[in-house]
C-alpha cells in the first residue's frame, strides 16, 4: 500500500472490461491501478515487479486461465489478495480458485462502489462474495466460535422445539418420536445447538438454556 | 417281487408325488392369472393325472413373453445353433440307420425298410435347404412324408432304435419349421407314432392286456413328449435370442433418437430463453442508449438517468441468463435448493445403498458457491460412509441461523477412534476455511461419524 492507496492489478482478456474497471476504480482516492494483463501468463510475469495489494482476476482467458494464475500467485506471493471476477456465479472454476486461496469472487456486473468496498474488505482478510454479503463475512474462524452470547431468536423454530424438549430432560429418541424426525436428525440438531452455544455436553447445554431462557 | 421289497422306493416316491401334487394345487389356487373355471379344471387335472398334468399346467400357464414368436419368420433364428442341431441330428440319424440295417438285414421286408430309410435320409437333407420362400409346397409336404415313412419303419421293425429314428425326424422338423407349424407336425407325429407303435403290439395276432397297453402308451407318450418338447423349447429359445438381440438394438436406436430429440428440444428451449431474456432486454437497453446519446449536451441529467435505466435492463438480462444457464446445466431449476438437494440425495441413496434422511431448515436459498460446497461435502461424506463405515443410515441437517449456514452430517456406521484424513476431508476443511467458516468432524469406535460445518452467509450481521 503506497501512500495509503490500495494498489490494484487488473487481469482480463477483454481490453474493454479493463478500461471499464479502470474508469470505475480510478475515480476514487483510495485505489490506484498499478498494472494490467490480458491473461494468466502475463500477470505472473509482471506481478513480481509491481507487487499489487489486490488482483482482480478474470477466469476464462487464453494462454493461462485465472484459476491457474491464482494458484501460482497465492503460492509464491501469499500476501497478494486475489478477487475473481466472473460472469457466471456457479462456476466450478470459482470453487477451485478459492481453494487455491482466492479471497472470493464478484460478478462482473457489480456496481462501482460495491467493487471498491469489496477491494477494501479483502485487504482486511475478509471473504468476498457477491451481493451485499461481501463486507459482512470475516474470514477468521474465530469470528464464529468466539461470538458472545447467541441470541435466542437466532435459533430456528425447529431448534427451539428441540431445545425445549432438551430442557425437559427428554432423550434424543424421545425427541425424535415426538417431532417425527429420525434419531440421526435429532442428534444432528443437538450437535449444532451445542456448537452454537459453545458447549460440549447435554448437562451444560441444559444449564445454559435454563439460564438464558428464563432471563 | 413283493410290495415289501420296493417300499424304499414306493414310500418316498409316493410322498414326493403327493407333495408335488399338493404344492402345485396350492400354487394353481393362488395363481392370479387364471380364471376360476380354469383353476378348477387344472386342479382336477393335477389331482387326477399328477406329474404329467403338472408339467402341462406349468408350460401352458407360464408367463408368455411375446405371442408373436410363433409367427416370426423361421429364418430368424440363431443360424449357427440351428445348423449345429441339424448336423447332430443327421449324425444320430446315420448311426441309428446303420444299427437298424444290421438288426434287420435278414428280414423279408428288408428292401422296404431300406427304401423308407433312404426316403427319410434324402428328405432330411433336402429339408435343410427349403424354407417358406423356396420350395414352398415341398416345405410343407416333406414333414408329412418323412413322418409317415419313419412311423412305418417303426411299425415294421421290433427294435427300439426305430423309435429313436422317428424322434430324430420329428426333432429335425421342429428345427426347420416355425414353432407354430412345429406344433401341428408335432401333434401329427404323436398320433402316427403312438398309433403305429400300438398297432405293432398286435402284429401277428398277439394278445395284449389292458394294463400292458396303458403302460405302453404312457411310456411311449412320455418319451415322445419329453424329447420333442426339449427341441421345441430349444427352438423357441433360439428365436427368442434373435428377437432379444433385435429388441436391444431397436431400443438402443430409439434411445439415440430420443437423445437427439432431447438435444433438439433443449436447443429450442435455449433459443427460446435467449430470445425472451437477452433479446428483449438488449433491444430495450440499446434504444435507451440511443435516446441517451441524443440527450447528451442537450439534457445531461436526463441522459444519465436513461443510461442508468439501460444499465438496469442489461443487469436484469444478465440475471436471467445466469438463471437459464444454471437451469440448462443442471437439467432442473437449480434456483430451488431443496429440489436440487433432494434429487441429488435420491441419486446418492440409490448408488450408495444407504438410507439418507435430510432435513433442510433454512429460510433462503444459499448463494451458488455455498450450494456447491454443500453438494460436494454431502458427496464426500456419503462416499466415505459407504467406503469405510458400513452404515445403513445417514442424516443430513442443514440450518441457517444467526448469519451462519450450519451443515451437520452423521452416520450410524462403526466409526473409528482415529480418522485418517484423506484428500476429500482435508479439501472440505480447506474450502470451509476459504469461505470464512470451519469444518470439524468427530468419530469414535461404535459411535459413527459426525461432521459439522459452519459457513458465515453474511446475510445477517451478528454481534461483533
Amino acid at each position: 500500500m503506497t501512500d495509503g492507496k490500495i494498489s490494484v492489478f487488473l487481469v482480463d482478456d477483454q481490453a474493454l472490461i479493463r478500461d471499464g474497471l479502470k474508469a470505475i476504480l480510478g475515480n476514487g482516492n483510495d485505489i490506484q491501478i498499478v498494472g494490467e494483463a490480458s491473461n494468466g501468463k502475463e500477470v505472473i510475469s509482471m506481478v513480481k515487479e509491481c507487487r499489487p495489494d489486490v488482483i482482480l482476476m478474470d477466469i476464462r482467458m487464453p494462454e493461462m486461465d485465472g484459476v491457474e494464475a491464482t494458484g501460482y500467485i497465492k503460492k509464491n506471493f501469499p500476501d497478494i489478495k486475489v478477487i475473481i471476477l466472473t460472469t457466471f456465479d456457479d462456476d466450478d472454476y470459482i470453487f477451485k480458485a478459492m481453494s487455491y486461496g482466492a479471497s472470493g469472487y464478484l460478478l462482473k456486473d457489480i456496481q462501482g462502489e460495491e467493487l471498491v468496498s469489496a477491494i477494501k474488505s479483502s485487504m482486511k482478510g475478509n471473504v468476498i462474495l457477491p451481493g451485499k454479503i461481501a463486507e459482512k463475512i470475516t474470514s477468521r474462524l474465530s469470528s464464529i466460535n468466539s461470538r458472545p452470547n447467541i441470541k435466542i431468536d437466532e435459533f430456528t423454530e425447529r431448534e427451539m422445539d428441540i431445545i425445549n424438549l432438551l430442557i425437559e430432560g427428554k432423550s434424543n429418541s424421545d425427541i425424535a418420536k415426538q417431532l417425527y424426525l429420525s434419531n440421526g436428525t435429532v442428534k444432528n440438531y443437538v450437535s449444532q445447538i451445542y456448537m452454537k452455544i459453545n458447549v460440549s455436553d447435554r448437562a451444560n447445554a441444559i444449564l445454559y438454556f435454563k439460564r438464558h431462557l428464563n432471563s | 417281487m413283493s410290495v415289501d421289497q420296493i417300499i424304499p422306493i414306493l414310500v418316498p416316491g409316493a410322498l414326493i408325488q403327493l407333495a408335488l401334487q399338493i404344492y402345485y394345487i396350492k400354487q394353481c389356487w393362488e395363481n392370479q392369472r387364471l380364471s376360476q373355471g380354469k383353476k378348477a379344471l387344472w386342479i382336477v387335472m393335477i389331482a387326477m393325472f399328477n406329474l404329467p398334468a403338472i408339467a402341462v399346467y406349468l408350460i401352458v400357464t407360464r408367463e408368455k413373453t411375446s405371442n408373436d414368436i410363433d409367427y416370426i419368420d423361421n429364418r430368424k433364428v440363431d443360424r449357427n445353433i440351428k445348423q449345429a442341431v441339424s448336423v447332430i441330428l443327421y449324425l444320430f440319424f446315420m448311426v441309428f440307420t446303420i444299427t437298424i440295417l444290421f438288426n434287420n438285414h435278414k428280414r423279408d421286408d428288408f428292401n422296404l425298410i431300406v427304401i423308407l430309410l433312404s426316403v427319410n435320409f434324402v428328405l432330411l437333407a433336402v429339408s435343410w435347404f427349403l424354407n417358406n420362400d423356396r420350395g414352398r409346397y415341398l416345405h410343407y409336404i416333406i414333414p408329412v412324408v418323412s413322418l409317415a415313412a419313419a412311423a412305418y419303419v417303426n411299425y415294421l421293425d421290433d427294435y427300439s432304435t426305430t423309435t429313436l429314428i422317428f424322434l430324430v425326424i420329428a426333432a429335425n422338423i421342429i428345427n426347420n419349421h416355425s414353432p407354430k407349424s412345429s406344433k401341428i407336425y408335432g401333434i401329427m407325429g404323436f398320433i402316427l407314432f403312438i398309433g403305429l407303435e400300438t398297432a405293432a403290439l398286435y402284429k401277428g395276432g398277439a394278445v395284449v392286456s389292458t394294463d400292458e397297453l396303458i403302460g405302453f402308451i404312457y411310456l411311449n407318450s412320455a418319451i415322445y413328449i419329453l424329447v420333442l418338447l426339449a427341441f421345441y423349447l430349444l427352438k423357441r429359445q433360439m428365436i427368442l435370442n434373435v428377437r432379444l438381440k433385435e429388441l436391444i438394438s431397436e431400443i438402443s436406436e430409439k434411445g439415440k433418437a430420443l437423445e437427439e430429440m432431447t438435444v433438439i428440444s433443449e436447443r429450442n428451449k435455449i433459443a427460446g430463453e435467449i430470445h425472451d431474456t437477452v433479446g428483449h432486454t438488449l433491444t430495450t437497453a440499446m434504444i435507451s442508449l440511443d435516446v441517451a446519446a441524443g440527450e447528451i449536451g442537450n439534457d445531461d441529467k436526463k441522459a444519465s438517468e436513461i443510461i442508468a435505466l439501460a444499465r438496469q435492463q442489461i443487469k436484469k438480462g444478465m440475471d436471467d441468463i445466469r438463471y437459464s444457464v444454471r437451469t440448462i446445466k443442471h437439467g432442473h431449476d437449480d434456483g430451488d435448493f431443496e429440489t436440487a438437494l433432494s434429487i441429488m440425495i435420491q441419486e446418492l441413496e440409490k448408488s450408495a445403498n444407504i438410507k439418507i434422511n435430510s432435513v433442510l431448515d433454512i429460510n433462503e436459498n444459499p448463494i451458488p458457491i455455498h450450494k456447491n460446497l454443500i453438494y460436494r461435502v454431502i458427496k464426500e461424506c456419503i462416499t466415505n460412509s459407504m467406503k469405510h463405515s458400513g452404515c445403513t443410515e445417514a442424516d443430513i441437517l442443514i440450518t441457517e441461523s444467526g448469519g451462519i449456514l450450519n451443515y451437520t452430517y452423521s452416520d450410524n456406521g462403526k466409526g473409528a477412534d482415529e480418522i485418517k484424513e484423506g484428500f476429500g476431508l482435508s479439501n472440505i476443511r480447506e474450502m470451509s476455511k476459504a469461505m470464512g467458516g470451519n469444518a470439524v468432524y468427530t468419530s469414535a469406535e461404535g459411535e459413527g461419524f459426525t461432521m459439522n460445518i459452519q459457513i458465515p452467509t453474511g446475510r445477517e450481521v451478528f454481534n461483533d
